[in-house]
């Protein structure tokens, strides 16, 4: 009895909590506000990039489109907040989802409708076609500079969530909800269905499974998380414009999970907080920010590929860098 | 009601803007048709082009100078990426990733030299002014010296393909590398000359190209927009697919401009997702 | 996640978190703080880094002190994102501490800051930011600006066009942006309420590569005068366009100053001659004030004077003036403010005073012309007194 309560795997999972309770929990009460909104948008980031990575890391699929569901989840909720003057939280967030899913469902069955390179093409034309369309209707869109004025969410509860601290705890409980899912949807038999595609889609097929339908599923998904986080954004903010939406956008989330590390599920996470510390941090310190992110993202693919978490997880530590590199091909 | 020679000057600028498109596209479906690479800095090349070009033009006053310049340039910088970086990725999935590395290094050093300022670049003096079309309107020399070019141009590069050496070994390297490398040539040399040949043409797309999108920091996302639904639309693997693409896009973007100009840019991606619907491989396809 | 990246990642946090918490800057009864929020990166970047230009003269001038206290300068780079500019104004205010700030410059950048300058009671002065609506339904007290708003400019534009120069009917192409629109209303609304007719109205998409299609649709013959609004890339187009497809030779272009600013004045050629505008400074203007700013600038920092260095001075200037005034007292905010709005001095443009927090100044009509081999816009009117709520007479 003695044994089983201090064996290494329960010594671990309490190693997880605390430390997590540390990182996340304790440690931004003392630190400035300032840095508690940074934290806060690197949750937010993190579950877009988690949800980019469910199609880059686990179905092989490289996605030049996400952010029309970041946007169209932006949009929807400050569409039905400023333009429609309803201010029910709930309601927003839920139809921010659907909206992204319903759009993730229309995109993918379009985009998915080709492989490869092609479909690299088609998802950055497609949402370039959403983008697009968010400019020019100054009267509902807002136009070029988007819609202003949205407010944090009233939860009709005793707790105002304006403050930086507040908001990054309500911040913090959809990033667990969000992570939680997706990690779960990873471990699972179609999870691992996922990654035989990446690995063999004909053997997986002659298998008889029917990739077409787990890509689009896994599509989808990535779509309503990515409209999750968008609205999440635009309550951090307090607006939205079309740069949401925009090829930079899915570009910069692109990055965020290849930097941080695609085969490493919490990988995604730790590529958002380093590209957007740089963004926020050291652009105070040099002008020269887009080409340290330029060059951390040629670094990471030349040497790293494994990302930050890879790294650090030991994948790259395990084989050496070529190596590492090298079974990384193989394991493609 | 927009009258005759109106819509004349439309279809031609129709033309016009489809020409240069297709030089945007060129090196692009050169690159993707030959090693199966998509260039996301394709759209920074041309923008260096531009930008090396009016440099050169405001030092030397000699067009033709900037011309190579800008090629020169941008040729060499496609050189050494290929060389020192993507040759050594096996994986599509990071050469994307690694050219998308590049548009950031490329734009940041772009904004330091240059400032963040757009230029724009005299045509030569014997193609500037304008030349009367009929007897209704003119129509500057500029932009159909433009169309000439880039007509060129495509004869050119279907020459090299179809009847050359290089070019046939480009053509069968896209479709069996091994093959290829088994007849005892060095597949890698003719992948290094053909991004090479690509980064050539998007130089040389983008110091021509200024007098009509003129140089600027936005260049590189906002033409890599347009050749991707280029290509998309036209076929990806396809020459003519590309100038057939180039010349629809060009057209259904100035004629939509005529009448709806708020919907410019909807229309153009509009355009791309009907041929999607229908095609999703691109008006013709080669090589499935 | 595995242990071994959660527990160095939690130990780092943790450091560097303390390290953090721990620079954040306490006040300083001895040191005044100025944050200045400005586009260092990114195509409007030439604009934010001519903004800090001024900025940095006029507090070079009085060797960066005031009342007896020191200056510290901040400046934060906010590249084009209205987020990041969110990020930057809550970094200087909640970590630095400044007592005001200098910036932004676009109108998605204002707005993007109102509630919290609004919130957080804290001073801002913009160089740029010409929209009304800060002055009008996101009025704040915190926010003034050393440049113009929409209106004034533009009526004063369409009252000269109307009654100067004769001009009956106008043919408007401007960009599809917040700032296009918010030029074309107000010159629209007094030309057409001094009796003028709008022929042709076309808000082009920004990036537009190609202006050809435009040209086709203005009716020489029946239009007296173009009006525009361009930035950038899309300004060089427009007017090479306009002198390409000939429509130049037969029709005048009077346009907002923007379209014929200096950052792109110089590629467009001789293409620009003879185009009008309409602004509260120009480079050339021939004043004692003008001449000594442009001097002290040479000296400095071997530049010529624009329009967002000349801004950033005045924006400069009124903080440093104010804080004379008050004694270099921050913590007595409404002191500050009442100060500022008191204002009246002479700037580089002329003499310059406050009315709803926007400059009323001389406005100058300008000519595109090529002298010594340059092309500038040279002042060909003055119009003294005007003020953010300027109409013509008869229309009010």
């Amino acid at each position: 009895m003695h044994r089983e309560l201090l064996s290494g795997a329960r010594v671990r999972c309490a190693a997880y909590v605390v430390g997590g309770v540390v990182v996340f929990v304790v440690v931004p009460q003392f630190i400035s506000s300032y840095y508690v909104f940074v934290f806060t948008e690197i949750l937010i980031y993190g579950i877009f990039a988690l949800s980019v990575n469910m199609l880059l890391g686990y179905a092989g699929l490289i996605s030049l489109g996400q952010a029309a569901f970041w946007g169209a989840g932006g949009y929807t909720v400050a569409l039905i907040t400023v333009q429609a003057g309803v201010d029910s939280f709930w309601l927003c967030i839920c139809a921010a989802v659907v909206v992204a899913t319903v759009l993730g469902g229309i995109l993918g069955a379009l985009a998915l409708r080709t492989k490869g390179v092609y479909f690299i093409l088609l998802t950055l034309a497609l949402a370039q076609m959403v983008w697009a369309l968010l400019s020019p209707w100054r009267s509902i869109t807002g136009g070029t500079e988007g819609l202003y004025g949205i407010a944090r969410p009233d939860l009709g509860l005793p707790l105002s969530l304006s403050s930086s601290l507040s908001f990054y705890f309500f911040v913090l409980v959809f990033f667990a909800v969000s992570a939680f899912v997706l990690y779960r949807v990873t471990r699972s038999p179609f999870g691992r269905v996922l990654v035989g595609i990446r690995e063999n889609e004909q053997r997986m097929r002659a298998l008889g499974y029917s990739t077409w339908r787990y890509l689009y599923v896994c599509f989808i998904v990535a779509a309503a998380f990515g409209g999750l986080a968008g609205a999440l954004k635009v309550y951090q903010d307090g607006f939205v414009n079309p740069a949401y939406a925009s090829l930079s956008t899915s570009a910069l989330v692109l990055l965020m999970a290849m930097i941080g590390g695609t085969r490493v599920f919490g990988g995604p996470v730790v590529g958002a907080g380093v590209v957007w510390i740089i963004r926020s941090v050291v652009s105070s310190y040099t002008v020269y920010w887009n080409l340290l992110l330029g060059v951390l993202m040629v670094a990471v693919v030349m040497f790293a590929p494994a990302g930050i978490a890879g790294y650090l997880t030991g994948i790259g530590k395990r084989y050496g860098i070529l190596e590492g590199r090298r079974r990384l091909q193989t394991l493609r | 009601m927009p009258q005759a020679d109106q819509l004349a000057l439309v279809l031609l600028n129709g033309v016009t803007f489809g020409m240069l498109l297709f030089l945007l596209a060129a090196g692009l479906v050169l690159m993707l048709g030959a090693m199966n690479i998509v260039n996301l800095a394709h759209g920074s090349f041309y923008m260096l082009g531009g930008f090396v070009g009016v440099a050169v033009a405001a030092k030397t006053g000699n067009f033709a100078l900037a011309v190579l310049a800008g090629m020169g340039a941008v040729g060499f910088l496609g050189l050494v990426v290929e060389r020192f970086f993507l040759r050594y990725l096996r994986d599509q999935m990071a050469q994307v990733l690694l050219t998308l590395g590049f548009v950031y290094i490329i734009s940041d050093l772009a904004r330091t030299v240059w400032g963040s300022d757009p230029l724009s670049l005299a045509p030569p003096s014997f193609l500037a002014g304008q030349i009367g079309i009929g007897d209704s309107f003119e129509y500057p020399v500029y932009r159909l010296a433009l169309i000439g070019f880039s007509l060129l141009v495509w004869v050119g590069l279907w020459l090299f393909l179809e009847r050359t050496r290089l070019g046939a070994i480009v053509r069968a390297g896209a479709d069996d590398k091994e093959m290829v490398a088994g007849l005892g040539i060095n597949i890698k040399v003719v992948f290094t000359a053909v991004f090479t040949l690509a980064a050539l043409l998007a130089g040389l797309a983008g110091v021509v190209g200024t007098r009509v999108f003129t140089a600027s920091l936005t260049l590189d996302w906002q033409v890599l927009g347009l050749a991707l639904v280029v290509m998309v639309v036209g076929g990806v693997r396809s020459l003519h697919g590309v100038l057939l693409g180039s010349l629809l896009i060009g057209l259904v973007d100035r004629i939509g401009t005529f009448f709806v100009p708020e919907l410019a840019m909807f229309l153009i991606f509009g355009a791309m997702a009907l041929v999607l619907v229908l095609r999703p491989y691109g008006i013709i396809r080669e090589h499935a | 996640m595995k242990t071994r990246i959660l527990l160095p990642l939690a130990i780092l946090v943790l450091a560097g978190s303390l390290v953090l918490g721990a620079c954040s800057t306490s006040e300083d009864e001895q040191t005044i703080k100025i944050g200045v929020l400005a586009s260092l990166t990114g195509p409007l970047a030439q604009e934010g880094i001519e903004h800090v230009m001024g900025i940095e003269l006029a507090l070079d001038e009085v060797g960066y002190e005031v009342a007896g206290k020191e200056i510290e300068l901040i400046t934060e780079d906010i590249g084009v994102d209205p987020g990041l500019c969110l990020t930057k104004v809550k970094k200087l205010n909640e970590v630095d501490n400044v007592d005001l700030v200098l910036g932004p410059s676009s109108v998605g950048q204002i707005l993007a800051i109102r509630d919290y300058i609004d919130e957080n009671e804290l001073l801002t002065i913009s160089p740029m930011c010409p929209t009304p609506k800060m002055t009008g339904e996101l009025y704040t007290p915190y926010f003034f600006r050393s440049s113009y708003n929409y209106n004034q400019e533009n009526a004063l534009a369409a009252y000269i066009a109307y009654e100067e120069k004769g001009y009956r009917k106008v043919a408007a192409i401007f960009v599809d942006i917040e700032d296009g629109h918010g030029n074309w209303e107000p010159f629209k609304e007094v030309f057409e309420g001094l009796g003028g007719e709008v022929v042709l109205e076309i808000a082009t998409p920004m990036e537009t590569p190609d202006y050809a299609p435009y040209m086709a649709q203005i009716d020489a013959e029946n239009t007296d005068v173009i009006w525009s609004f361009h930035l950038g890339g899309d300004a060089i187009r427009f007017v090479q366009a306009l002198d390409e497809y000939g429509i130049k030779d037969e029709v005048p272009v009077l346009c907002s100053p923007a379209t014929v600013s200096e950052g792109w004045l110089a590629p467009m050629g001789d293409a620009a001659l003879g185009i009008e505008s309409t602004t509260n400074y120009s480079p050339v203007l021939d004043t004692p004030e003008n001449t000594e700013f442009a001097q002290a600038l040479w000296d400095k920092d071997q530049q010529r004077p624009t329009i967002p260095i000349e801004h950033g001075y005045v924006a400069a200037r009124m903080a440093i003036l104010a804080l004379e005034e008050v004694d270099g007292d921050v913590s007595d905010l409404d002191s500050l403010i009442e100060a500022l709005e008191n204002l009246e001095f002479e700037a580089p443009r002329g003499p310059i005073k406050f009315e709803q927090h926007t400059p009323v100044q001389n406005l100058y009509h300008r000519v595109v012309e090529r002298v010594d081999g340059e092309l500038q816009n040279t002042v060909v009117g003055t119009y003294p007194d005007i003020g953010p709520v300027w109409v013509p007479a008869g229309l009010e």
